[in-house]
């Protein structure tokens, strides 16, 4: 189990590295790196004094050995925007974005999963189609236009919450629901398929014979032998989460990480993005050795190797 | 039996119906719109849907909205076409070699294929955008190169299956070469994965460029594009909702189509495949 875990860090610290390869290698391969880096508005005079501070006089393999040193270290340089430690601005805005995620994934389970037990277990009646509509819409409707309707409506027309911002409950109500739209229409669909997979089972048809009430047996024999699904799924729409969290924050002005990346991207502000890329694809595959874990926990016959 | 079949035939005619009058909006945009989605008209500007020649209104700079939209349904079903034969064509060709190689070009590409997934699409292929630059060549370009790595895992995935039933050992024993055995017998037992894939992915195409646009990457204004439409009705919302309801009504619905019909094709050619 531990080296387990060990050698899936490895794993970690290595994909890491790659993708911080590729970005830098993307943002030296296409044209001359200062032109991409400089905000749109810089003076010519400017551009010399600017290609020394970054750096851009030496050669690219001294700039890339220098770029790994500091990433190692979570060192990314200095936000070319606001003269501050590019890291230490993406570590400012997490927490926002954490609680923006941890609430729709709270929304998500505490919907998706009850709304994926019943459509399975009342199959073919009135609340399955409903359900079954109502996943196919939320998995069809763009997250950015359903933000611009609820604002419409509840801001707008209403009166009732904020257009955006971050403050009291009232502020997190709509960027929440947003975000867990679309993932909550995924997992209440695959929940649904799993738990009538598993209501076919024989152990279920034991379970009923022994003469369990209903409730055991969806509860106990059902819910948990679908879990391992769900959970694959879970993990794997978690960094989607962290991609949708870029659009919704954006919509409703969420100081949280995925604002902050596209407002780098727009000015050009690279140092954050690299940063940001840093920072994003830790935590996806953290979740992802999480998800692994879990397995082992859900279903003791898996052995983690 | 039959009482599974109903809603399995309103997946599939529903999906026809939405995904064809969007083909259609987007083939007859310069015939059935009466106006110019370019020409502005500021005596006209934010004109209420239903005002004397607009059916959608019009935008702040008096713009008919119908032709927008109608313009804008060209846009993303060509962006979503050129990206769904790209990266079925590339990602194809890399995941039938990897599959069928099974040596280190496969374990690379895995690794890449890794990389990728660490990190989520939308977020990829934004950046990829901000860097090769914006425009219509660059959104497609950027949005192919982060969505590639889905045709190449799952086709490697069946290509490794494929690869150990006995006709394919049958023609091996019988001297066929290799990249004939690929052409012939791989290639065509495959070619089912790559069309429901293709068709699932088209509709997250079209979204993920309307999102791309939308933040201010990719197609920019004032070309009609749905997600560029959409970000400037912002700015609008207080006074014309109908800026905001329709380029994403339109989006939602042909995204709607499109993904019904993919869900239809996979329960008919593919049952087994999860994407």
């Amino acid at each position: 189990m531990r080296a387990y875990i060990v050698s899936r860090l490895g794993q970690t610290a290595l994909v890491l590295f790659l993708s911080l390869t590729a970005v830098f290698a993307m943002s030296r391969l296409s044209g001359d790196p200062v032109l991409l880096f400089m905000p749109m508005d810089i003076q010519a005079k400017d551009v010399n004094e600017f290609r020394q501070r970054l750096g851009f006089n030496d050669p690219v393999p001294v700039q890339y050995a220098r770029f790994v040193a500091g990433a190692a270290r979570g060192d990314f340089g200095e936000s070319l925007r606001y003269r501050e430690d590019a890291m230490g601005l993406v570590l400012a805005r997490l927490p926002a974005t954490l609680l923006l995620a941890s609430t729709s994934l709270l929304l998500t389970f505490a919907v998706a999963v009850p709304l994926g037990v019943l459509t399975a277990v009342r199959r073919d009646g009135l609340l399955d189609h409903v359900g079954t509509v109502s996943t196919v819409l939320g998995q069809a409707t763009p997250g950015f236009w359903l933000g611009l309707m609820l604002i419409y409506v509840f801001s707008v027309q209403l009166r009732w919450l904020p257009t955006g911002g971050i403050g009291g409950v009232a502020h997190l109500v709509m960027p929440s629901i947003v975000l867990a739209a679309f993932y909550s229409a995924r997992i209440a669909r695959l929940t649904r398929s799993a738990v009538l997979d598993a209501l076919g089972e024989e152990y279920v048809l034991t379970a009923r014979a022994k003469g369990l009430g209903e409730g055991r047996v969806i509860g106990k024999h059902t819910l948990r032998n679908s879990a391992i699904p769900i959970v694959t799924l879970a993990g794997l729409e978690a960094g989607q989460v962290l991609g949708g969290a870029v659009i919704t924050e954006t919509i409703f002005a969420w100081p949280g990480l995925g604002r902050l990346t596209v407002q780098a991207l727009l000015n050009r502000d690279f140092p954050v993005v690299f940063a940001a890329v840093f920072v994003i694809s830790l935590m996806y595959t953290l979740i992802n050795l999480l998800v692994d874990l879990a397995y082992a926990w859900l279903d003791p016959r898996i052995r983690l190797r | 039996m039959s009482r599974a079949r109903r809603p399995f035939q309103l997946k599939k005619w529903l999906g026809l119906g939405l995904t064809l009058t969007a083909l259609l909006a987007a083939l007859g945009a310069p015939w059935l719109a009466a106006h110019d989605p370019l020409r502005t008209d500021f005596a006209q500007s934010l004109k209420p849907p239903g005002a004397p020649g607009h059916a959608l209104g019009t935008d702040q700079l008096g713009r008919d909205l119908l032709a927008r939209v109608l313009h804008g349904a060209r846009l993303a079903l060509f962006i979503g076409g050129c990206t769904v034969v790209l990266t079925a064509l590339v990602g194809g060709a890399l995941g039938l070699v990897a599959g069928f190689v099974e040596r280190w070009p496969s374990a690379v590409l895995m690794r890449i294929a890794d990389v990728q997934l660490s990190f989520p699409f939308i977020l990829l292929a934004m950046t990829i955008n901000a860097i090769v630059g914006l425009g219509l060549r660059n959104i497609i370009l950027s949005l192919s190169a982060a969505g590639w790595v889905v045709y190449a895992r799952v086709v490697r995935g069946e290509v490794l299956s494929v690869k150990q039933r006995d006709y394919v050992h049958a023609a091996a024993a019988l001297g066929m070469s290799r990249t004939r055995l690929l052409l012939r017998h791989v290639l065509p037992n495959v070619a089912p994965s790559i069309v429901v894939v293709a068709s699932l992915q088209f509709s997250s195409f079209i979204v993920a460029e309307a999102a791309i646009s939308f933040l201010g990457f990719g197609i920019q204004p004032p070309t009609p594009a749905w997600g560029s439409m959409l970000s400037e009705s912002r700015d609008f919302l207080y006074v014309a909702w109908w800026l905001a309801l329709f380029p994403g009504g339109a989006l939602a619905l042909t995204a709607l189509g499109v993904n019904l019909l993919g869900d239809w094709l996979r329960d008919t050619m593919d049952p087994k495949l999860r994407v």
